[in-house]
Parts: structure tokens; sequence; C-alpha cells
């Protein structure tokens, strides 16, 4: 199976693009972090990164 | 001398080769594909399709690339598919890339909102097609279909909904790449969806029947058949939709997915949706009784970038030959 990592804005912690790379051997893009998903992980798009426990969470929803 | 092609599957860099030629290539890109839902779960959407001709690169240069994750069809009951992930080159975003295709969005769980093809508006190049949408799931048993991939012949087709009349126990078909057609709807209580043809007219999966109830598997691009059912009653097992076929627009082993076939239902639960077919195929939705827990949706497929190029030395060595 592929490996997959979420490509994160650096700035922001938001998760921009899930993509086919492994950060042990891929650079990540200026601005972007790299991190590596497991299978179990849930992660998408718009997710935001927790870098210090490494686990992803849906973004806030919006109260009007 | 022949054009040199290159297939990418990974990686965030791309280094230009030293005989690149701006003035004759083309750069093809495909989104990834949606996952189906779970759980009466709607087909995932299909990845766009996006090319540029000609575009000015520094031979020996390293360029930023992504390719577009395939969405995953979740395991967990009553959850929704994930989205593919969109692929690019030559920028750190697709909205800023040379070239790029959208990915897919992942199909819902209980009878959720089916995925939407990623689109043509939000890609970038020269010539665009969009993926084709899921099909949409019932209330209480068969998934829909996944969209196809959009590819070099067209948009990709949508996937075929699950049955709706009578006893809705059967899935849909997954929709055909690359200008094919869509699945088909579940026909019957027994009888699931026909997959959409490729861009050639062939290469659909058949639908499961009372025969043979799994959904067969797509060929060339083509779309899986969606799952057959157990009768009248829904009373007996439940099946898997078939895969979707890989695309063959590219090489012989790759293009544009085909869409993978929904999942039939039965009295013990669900069963797995169709996977879709490489590349950027949509997966198929799991089915789900009303009171058993649900199963998987079918995972959608990777993007990929196809380049073609001159290399330069060709057109040096001819312009050599001319003048003698």
């Amino acid at each position: 199976m592929a490996i997959t990592s979420a490509l994160v804005d650096a700035a922001t912690l938001v998760v921009v693009n899930v993509i086919v790379a492994d950060p042990a051997v891929d650079p990540a893009p200026p601005g972007y972090l790299l991190v590596r998903l497991q299978p179990n992980d849930d992660c998408q798009i718009g997710y935001i990164y927790d870098p210090a426990t490494g686990t992803f969470s849906p973004p806030p929803v919006e109260v009007t | 001398m022949a054009a040199t092609t290159i297939t990418l599957t990974t990686g965030t860099t791309w280094t230009v080769p030293t005989d690149w030629n701006s003035a004759s290539n083309t750069i093809e890109c495909i989104g990834g594909g949606g996952g189906g839902g779970n759980s009466q779960g709607a087909g995932g959407g299909g990845g766009a399709y996006a090319k540029t001709t000609n575009l000015t690169l520094t031979a020996g240069a390293s360029v930023i690339i992504a390719i577009g994750a395939a969405g995953t069809g979740s395991a967990t009951a009553s959850t929704s598919g994930t989205d593919g992930g969109d692929t690019y080159l030559n920028g750190a975003s697709l909205a800023a890339a040379s070239v790029g295709a959208k990915g897919g969005t992942g199909g819902g769980a209980n009878n959720g909102t089916a995925g939407s093809g990623g689109g043509s508006a939000t890609s970038v190049g020269t010539t665009k097609y969009s993926g084709g949408n899921g099909g949409a799931a019932t209330s209480t048993n068969g998934g829909g279909g996944g969209g196809g991939a959009g590819g070099p012949y067209g948009a990709g087709a949508v996937g075929g909904a699950a049955r709706t009349a009578g006893n809705p126990y059967t899935g849909g078909g997954g929709g055909g790449a690359s200008g094919g057609t869509a699945g088909a709807q579940g026909a019957s209580n027994s009888t699931g969806g026909v997959g959409g043809n490729n861009y050639l007219g062939a290469g659909a999966g058949v639908a499961g029947t009372s025969a043979a109830r799994p959904g067969g598997a797509g060929s060339n691009g083509g779309g899986g058949g969606g799952a057959g059912g157990s009768g009248s009653t829904g009373s007996g097992g439940a099946y898997a939709g078939g895969a979707g076929g890989a695309g063959t627009e590219f090489t012989a082993s790759a293009g544009a997915g085909g869409g993978g076939g929904g999942a039939s239902a039965g009295s013990s639960g669900g069963a797995k949706g169709g996977d879709a077919g490489n590349y950027g195929g949509g997966g198929g939705g799991g089915s789900q009784r009303s009171s058993s827990t649900g199963t998987a949706g079918g995972a959608g497929a990777q993007g990929v970038i196809y380049i073609t190029y001159t290399p330069s030395g060709a057109a040096a060595s001819n312009n050599f030959m001319l003048w003698f």
C-alpha cells in the first residue's frame, strides 16, 4: 500500500492536501509540514494538526 | 528520436530532465478519487483530469509536485468516505501550480450525500475534465457506485444509484472513466446495476445477479458492477460491489480509472463497496440492513502525473541532419 501523508500549512496547521509521499525520503515544500499518516488516522483535508500529540481533529464548527 | 514518457505516482519533488524540451511536451494530471461511504453508503467522486502543453521548465531544476492520495472507505459504521487529494505540478498548491487536477470527495454514510467528482473549474490546465459524481445510496440498504475519473477523452461518468423501488437491496454500478458512460442503477431486487463503459464503449463490469451475486470487475477504465441482492425479501447474504477497471490511456496499465460498484444488502448485514480503478476512480458505497452494522465503502484510487516530451537533443540532431 502506498505511503500517504498530510500536507499541513505550517502557519495555520490546517491540512491542505493528502498526498502519496513518504516524509522519510520526500522533503516538505517550503511553508508546509509533511506528516505521515497511519492506516487508522482520522485525517482529511481541512482538519487541524496538533504537533504536540501528532493527532488530527476536525475543524471547529462555526455557530451562527 | 522517440518521445520520453514519465509516470509519477509518489513524491513531493521532480527533477526536470537535462534533455527537457519546453517546446515539445505534455503534462497530464488525474486527482485522487473519493472513498465510498459506509452503511448505506453513497459512492465517492472520481478525480478530475487536467493537461497542459509545452510548459517551460528549466532542465535540471527541482519542481514541487503532489500526487493526490486515494480517499478511504471507512471501516467505521456510519462514517463517510474521505476525500481524494489534489494532484499538481510546479507550484506549492493546486491553485498556484502550472497544471493540476482536483480530487473527488468522499461518499456520505447512511444515505448521505453522494461524493462529488473533482471539478474542472478548480483544476488548472489548458484541457480539463471533471470526475464523475458518486451514485446515491438508499435509506435502508444498498450502496451507490463510485464515479469514474476524468481522462484524456472526457469527463468521468456518474456512478449508478442503489435500487430505490420495490425491495431496494441491490447496488449501483460504477461510472466509466474518461468520456465513458454512467453506471446503471440497481435493476431489480436481485440484479444490481451494470458498470459504465470506458471511452471505447467497453470494459463495464457485469451486474451481480441471482446466479452470481457479487458485482463483476470493470476493465480498462470501465466501472465495476453493482452487486446483486438475494431475492424479494433480501433474506440471504450481502455481496460486494465489483472493482473499477484500471485505465489504459497512458500506458498498458495506467490511465483514468473506473468507479467501484455499490454493494448489496442481505439479512445478515452489509458488504463492502467495490474499490476504484487506477487512477482516480471513486470507491463504491458499502451496504447495510436497517438493524445491522454497516460495512465499509470501497477505496478510491490515487492520482497520477504523466509526462511526455521530445528530448531536446532530438531537435538539435534533426537540424544537423537537415543541413546536410
